[in-house]
Parts: structure tokens; C-alpha cells; sequence
């Protein structure tokens, strides 16, 4: 009659509960330092387009003033009407000038950034062409 | 009364132990979330940064590097014993006046380019809480900066 009830089911649920619980904790920070770190690296990635952009527009800038000053820096053609040159910005895209040139007079034609990647198209996509 | 207290004594134990893993857990985990959230904080300043350091540059290269012009158009300040100039601003980023309560300033300062056609200027974004002395730029509490440059307009 005094068989004594073991404790076994409470000390199992308090085990259970406590594992549910830091496996919660566990995965939810990982969850916030991943999404933290992918935020992070394109803060980073954003940031630093920008720098890259001015970086280049200071070297075109700069060859502009040495066309202005008389010289012809490296990597500027002349097609007759005037000079065309490329300053890379990262790698990707570049910043292409063409300046026009009349007596003492420079006129800017274009100051445009373009990309330097090449783009395929995918014709191996297997769609259904309506027909078998 | 022995057995009975010496199972409570048990599941009480193992209780203690419990919270124990799961106090060491919660505070493991409340300090990434510190991290996370002061690292998040970080990069949203450096946007703004980025923002603001990009305002005024494309405000004094659209007037052709008139760094007087450009300071009236952006309510800025003058440096003490420099030739640029400072844009102050709040926490928040929004622009506030020198004598006002500020967090950051963007200082403007020109560059001999050894050209007489080009003109160049750093622009700084820094962090004027912890930096009071904003008087030399390019210093190393600046959050971002950039370097530009613009065609000089003979007279």
C-alpha cells in the first residue's frame, strides 16, 4: 500500500521542456546572426559600389584635366571628332566618357556607366512548346 | 516521510539543473542578439553616411566645385582655419546647425590636385561624439569617406 509514486514523469517533462527550449534559443540566434551577417555583407557590398564609383570618376575626371592640360594619358583614343576613354569601377562596370573637342573648348558627350559583363542567353530551359 | 522528501529533493535538483542550462542558454543567446543589434546599428550609420557624404558631393560637382555655393546651399559652417567646410547633422541624420546639438558632421575639405583644371575635395562623415575636435578631417573616427573631383571653369 505505501508504494511511493517515482518522479520519474516530472523530472523527464522539466528535461524535455528545457532541451525544447534551448534548442528555440539556439535556433532563433543562428537564424538572427545569419540574416545579420547576409545584411551586413550587403550594407558592405552597397557601401562600397558607391566608393568605387567616385573612385572612377575621380580618374576620369583626372584624365579629362590632362586632355584639358594638353597631354594624352594612356588608354584615351582620338577618333577624329574627339577622345573616348573607360575608367573601371569594379570590375563589373565601367564609366565611359567620350569628350568632343573644339579649339579650347571640351564639351562632355557622354559620361555613362555600363556593364562589362557579357550576357547569355539560356536556351537550355526545356519549356513546353505547345505541341508534344 | 524519508523517502518521500528524498525524491522531492531530486526532482528539485534536477529542476535547479534545468534552469541552470537554460539560464546559461538564454544569456549565450541574449548576447548575440546585443551583437546583432548593435552590428545592424552600425550599418544602418554607414548608409546614412554613405547617403549624406553622396548629397554634398553631387551638390558641388553640380556647381562646377564652388565650395562657397555649395556651402550655402547645404546650410553648412565654416572650419576654423580651414579652407572646407562642415554639415552638421543628428542621430537621426537630419541636418541641424553648428551651435545646435549635433552626432555627425560631413566636412567638406579641398585637395591641391597640382592641376589647374581639376579640382578635388575629401569628404568626410564622422562621428562628432566621439570626436569633438572637428577642425582636421581624414581623421580616423571618420565613418565614411569619399574623395571627388570636378573640371575647373576658367573665368
Amino acid at each position: 500500500m505505501n508504494k511511493s509514486s517515482t518522479p520519474v514523469p516530472a523530472i523527464v517533462g522539466v528535461i524535455l521542456v528545457t532541451i525544447f527550449s534551448v534548442i528555440c534559443l539556439v535556433i532563433f540566434s543562428a537564424l538572427v546572426l545569419l540574416v545579420q551577417s547576409r545584411d551586413g555583407a550587403l550594407t558592405e557590398k552597397s557601401v562600397q559600389s558607391v566608393s568605387d564609383y567616385y573612385a572612377a570618376d575621380v580618374r576620369a575626371q583626372e584624365i579629362l584635366a590632362a586632355l584639358r592640360s594638353g597631354e594624352l594619358p594612356d588608354g584615351v583614343t582620338y577618333d577624329g571628332s574627339g577622345y573616348i576613354y573607360s575608367c573601371d569601377i569594379d570590375g563589373t562596370r565601367s564609366l565611359n566618357v567620350r569628350v568632343t573637342v573644339d579649339g579650347d573648348e571640351y564639351t562632355v558627350l557622354e559620361y555613362r556607366v555600363s556593364s562589362d559583363g557579357k550576357w547569355e542567353a539560356d536556351t537550355n530551359i526545356n519549356v513546353w512548346d505547345g505541341i508534344s | 516521510m524519508r523517502p518521500s522528501s528524498g525524491k522531492s529533493s531530486l526532482v528539485l535538483m534536477v529542476q535547479l539543473i534545468m534552469l541552470l542550462i537554460f539560464a546559461v542558454a538564454a544569456a549565450a543567446c541574449l548576447r548575440i542578439f546585443v551583437i546583432s543589434y548593435s552590428s545592424s546599428a552600425e550599418g544602418e550609420e554607414k548608409v546614412l553616411a554613405m547617403f549624406r557624404a553622396q548629397e554634398v558631393a553631387e551638390t558641388i560637382k553640380s556647381l562646377d566645385g564652388d565650395l562657397d555655393a555649395a556651402r550655402a546651399a547645404l546650410g553648412g559652417s565654416e572650419i576654423d582655419g580651414e579652407t572646407g567646410f562642415a554639415v552638421y547633422y543628428d542621430a537621426d541624420m537630419s541636418r541641424v546647425g553648428k551651435d545646435g546639438s549635433h552626432d555627425f558632421a560631413v566636412i567638406v575639405l579641398p585637395i591641391d590636385s597640382k592641376n589647374p583644371y581639376l579640382g578635388v575635395a575629401d569628404i568626410s562623415v564622422c562621428d562628432t561624439r566621439t570626436r569633438q575636435d572637428d577642425s582636421s578631417a581624414g581623421s580616423n573616427s571618420a565613418i565614411y569617406s569619399i574623395e571627388i573631383a570636378w573640371q575647373e571653369v576658367g573665368e
